[in-house]
């Protein structure tokens, strides 16, 4: 199991660290709630043991937007927190379990091994959440902030390829042979115009586009952060825009 | 019961103390945890060396636990000396 401990206590982060290691787990360690994000969307690790008081950006603001962002990770919160309050709100919040400091380290493997298990009971969901984005797979409907977006089946398969390589730029070459298999050195802007025709889809307000050009990589899906704006109606484009049937796409 | 005339800066003082107490309390788990870790980790690993490293990370962890619980101590020592001026008043 690839785990990211986010833990400031340099002997406690180096502890666990052992200690999975010694079980056979990868383990990564950070000490502030920023870099905590960066590996999180660089390394989409199986498991992140979150500990809440952090430097920078605190614990409950790592497991919001690890939420927000839709992230798979199992997150196990480690604190010294013990009010019933702050437990209730963390599992709401979305963590996954909750351990109070000081405790076993057999009783935080017992609970990763617990973690691990359900997370391969539960089957994938076909419904992905980026902030006020989502996209589901089965019924192939996008809503952008509950309003309906219409996609064609090119732009789909684009948006879903950008979506569950979020965290990290996606290249031409990449997006030609996955999207729309081809061969990856084809000499076609088909990428571009499609990235274009699903940013004007996308719209919102004056936030950001959702899918952000990173400069001699490619195209990726722009992170959403607890601080944006607040949400604004969407001005999804819901027609107009690009092809509007399936055999139009490349 | 407090009197009347308990200082209302005395009464604030108090809170912060408490407030300090509970953060104090806080800070020591994690040298608490460190020490049940090092503890357990050594018991795990067959390579002498770094078992004795385990041990003595776990007797620094115990002198952190041990600053955190002189600290409780100071001010657990003046929160009962505000006690007992607050009963000499009343």
């Amino acid at each position: 199991m690839q785990v990211l401990i986010v833990e400031d206590d340099a002997a406690l982060s180096l502890f666990l660290r052992k200690g999975l290691e010694l079980e056979g787990h990868t383990a990564v360690c950070v000490d502030n709630g920023d870099a905590a994000l960066e590996v999180a969307h660089r390394d989409s690790p199986d498991l992140i043991i979150l500990d809440l008081n952090l430097p920078r950006r605190d614990g409950v603001e790592v497991l919001q937007e690890v939420r927000a962002n839709s992230l798979n990770s199992s997150v196990l919160v480690l604190t010294g927190r013990g009010a019933v309050e702050d437990k209730i709100s963390c599992l709401d919040m979305g963590a996954d379990d909750y351990l109070l400091k000081p405790f076993s380290f057999y009783e935080m493997l017992a609970r990763c091994r617990a973690l691990a298990r359900r997370r391969h009971r539960e089957p994938t969901s076909s419904v992905v959440q980026h902030g006020i984005l989502q996209l589901d797979r089965m019924t192939r409907l996008v809503t952008l902030a509950g309003s309906e977006v219409e996609l064609t089946g090119k732009e789909f398969a684009l948006l879903d390829y950008l979506l569950q390589n979020r965290g990290r730029a996606v290249s031409r070459p990449e997006l030609l042979s996955n999207v729309w298999k081809m061969s990856p050195d084809a000499g076609t802007n088909v990428v571009d115009v499609y990235v274009n025709y699903l940013r004007r889809k996308l719209q919102n307000g004056d936030t950001p586009d959702l899918i952000e050009t990173v400069r001699g990589e490619g195209y990726r899906i722009r992170p959403i952060s607890i601080t944006d704006a607040p949400l604004k109606k969407a001005s999804a484009i819901a027609s107009g825009n690009g092809p509007s049937t399936f055999a139009g796409a490349a | 019961m407090r009197s009347s005339a308990y200082p209302e800066e005395t009464c604030y003082h108090e809170r912060e103390l408490l407030l300090s107490l509970s953060t104090a309390l806080h800070d020591m788990s994690q040298p608490l945890t460190s020490v049940v870790f090092a503890i357990e980790l050594s018991g795990l690993d067959d390579n002498d060396e770094s078992r004795r490293m385990m041990l003595s990370s776990a007797r620094t962890e115990c002198n952190r636990v041990l600053e955190q619980v002189a600290h409780m101590r100071v001010i657990c020592e003046e929160l009962l000396q505000h006690a007992n001026a607050a009963q000499e008043v009343a």
